[in-house]
């Protein structure tokens, strides 16, 4: 069914890449495009521990098309949060380059171009729902305040919680609270979703339920998606292509093509070709955790 | 709320019977020097001397407030300066360190020598004397800040002044105030201290002067005056933190909740 694991990074995102179009034509403004919408090349990371460094990240290289979903699956401490901070460029990386459509990170975030998810939601308790997702609208100085409030309630409208504008989070459930986090980080209209972990405190259900609603935002306005999970079957059923990881140094070890039909609904969780995935990620989860297996990227 | 009622009315029972064993202390004291003077003679002493002791109090009030103020502008200028660059912190804090470890009441006749006996010197130990507490806990707080909620303002692309106002700031407003209950009824007392060495009115020189004629019942009614204004001082800055910042305990509810 899917072709093996060791495929090239970024040759088959949903928008192919024109060869005949110059390099130079495809702008850095221009949605999609050509250009992958982010590059890593031979990225490393270390830490300085006191009395020694560590080795966080080595020599990660990987693609994401415009429009891509893409996950990084791998054990906790392999490094998977750290190259998230990398691309969003919180973090500086200690060798390799990182590019958001041909920039580095500190000018797409300039920009305006990445929206971050975090593991926890990390709303500000004093804001409610609404004034949480036009934060980032007003440090920007975009719209006025009757266009941001318009704007806010539209994205809140889009996570299903048009009724809460009024609420503070603190009166708002776990997953509720989830979902202002994407509402805002979708405020600023951002290029690239980077997700760090966003529903690993939720229950099983509640999770489902916010990957498929992740699904239709996703679809619906067509940007591209970096996710980082521990959770198998939320990075098959979400994404085109999922990296795996391994850890110490945390380095990748496989690429895995998820040619799944879309539009998918959940039902798609008791599909034969979802669990074979499935299955195929766990074992080179575990055998990237032995430091054998299919190594590849 | 009808267990807040009856732990209110547990406290008030508690009060009443401190003030009643106060009573009975007091009259089983038969001694010439009456060193157990009766709440009846204390309350009696307050009433008689209203309005000195309305002045006084309006007088070290006074002191303290502008002590305070001036303490908190700079602990906070500190504060602010030092988590700004950071390298400055550490030599800004010992600093500090080393001159809220003069003793004030040495550093009082010191500054009456410089400043005369005027409102300076009260202002200046009053300041001295609240400065500390804000500077720590303001130091702290900002330090504590959610690292999250500072990186998102980064990916957001907002300048340090955009996530001080809007992140920083909110964030260390609980513990703002929590500094201040402490840093106001430090400040009277400071205000107090420096009117030993030398004042024409104030709460601190009528204690001074209650002890100096034996007036034990004054002495007394100044000791609860000053407490009272503490007391106050403290309440006013609890109500007003509360009042300001009603997410803090959101926030612990929101915690709990997780």
């Amino acid at each position: 069914m899917n072709g093996g694991p060791e495929r090239v990074a970024g040759m088959t995102g949903p928008e192919q890449r024109a060869s005949t179009v110059p390099q130079s034509s495809a702008g850095p403004a221009q949605r999609g495009g050509r250009r992958p919408a982010v590059s890593l090349r031979g990225v490393s990371k270390r830490f300085r521990l006191p009395g020694r460094e560590l080795l966080a990240l080595h020599a990660i290289s990987f693609e994401v098309s415009g429009g891509e979903f893409v996950s990084v699956i791998g054990p906790s401490g392999c490094g998977k949060s750290t190259l998230l901070r990398l691309v969003a460029g919180l973090i500086e990386p200690s060798a390799g380059t990182i590019t958001i459509a041909g920039e580095p990170p500190g000018q797409a975030r300039a920009r305006r171009e990445l929206g971050f998810v975090f593991q926890e939601p990390t709303l500000l308790p004093w804001r409610t729902a609404l004034e949480n997702v036009t934060l980032l609208l007003e440090v920007a100085r975009r719209g006025s305040a009757a266009e941001r409030r318009e704007r806010g309630l539209e994205l809140l409208e889009l996570v299903g919680l048009g009724g809460f504008a009024d609420a503070r989070p603190a009166k708002l459930s776990g997953g509720m609270q989830r979902r202002v986090g994407i509402a805002r980080a979708l405020a600023l209209d951002p290029r690239i979703l980077l997700l760090d972990e966003p529903f690993g405190a939720l229950d099983e259900i509640t999770r489902q339920r916010m990957n498929m609603e992740l699904l239709n935002i996703w679809t619906q306005r067509a940007t591209t998606a970096l996710l980082v999970t521990h959770n198998v079957g939320e990075a098959v059923f979400l994404s085109d292509r999922v990296l795996v990881m391994a850890t110490g140094p945390g380095r990748m070890v496989a690429e895995v093509m998820v040619d799944l039909p879309r539009p998918r609904h959940l039902d798609l969780l008791e599909d034969q070709e979802f669990f074979a995935l499935s299955a195929r990620l766990t074992r080179l989860l575990h055998s990237g955790e032995l430091g054998t297996g299919e190594a590849t990227a | 709320m009808t267990r807040r009622i009856g732990l209110l009315l547990a406290s008030g029972a508690v009060w009443l019977a401190l003030l009643g064993l106060w009573w009975l202390i007091a009259a089983l004291e038969k001694g010439p020097a009456t060193l157990w003077p009766t709440p009846a003679q204390v309350a009696s002493a307050l009433w008689g001397l209203h309005a000195a002791f309305v002045q006084n109090a309006g007088t070290t009030l006074g002191e303290a407030a502008l002590g305070f103020a001036v303490g908190v502008v700079l602990a906070v200028a500190i504060a602010l300066a030092g988590e700004r660059y950071r390298p400055l912190a550490g030599s800004l804090h010992g600093l500090a360190i080393g001159v809220y470890s003069l003793p004030l009441i040495a550093l009082a006749p010191v500054l009456v020598l410089w400043t005369g006996s005027g409102l300076t010197t009260k202002v200046i130990i009053a300041a001295l004397a609240s400065f500390f507490p804000v500077l720590i806990n303001l130091t702290q707080a900002l330090r504590t800040t959610d690292e999250n909620a500072l990186e998102l303002m980064r990916v957001g692309g907002a300048s340090s002044w955009q996530a001080f106002w809007r992140v920083e700031l909110p964030y260390a407003l609980p513990m703002l105030f929590a500094a201040f209950t402490v840093a106001a009824p430090a400040a009277i007392l400071g205000a107090m201290l420096a009117e030993w060495v030398g004042a024409n009115s104030g709460l601190g020189i009528q204690l001074l002067n209650s002890m100096q004629n034996d007036d034990v019942p004054q002495l007394y009614a100044c000791l609860a005056v000053a407490s009272m204004l503490s007391l106050l001082a403290w309440l006013v800055f609890t109500l007003l933190g509360r009042w300001l910042c009603p997410w803090h305990a959101w926030l612990r509810l929101a915690e709990a909740q997780n």
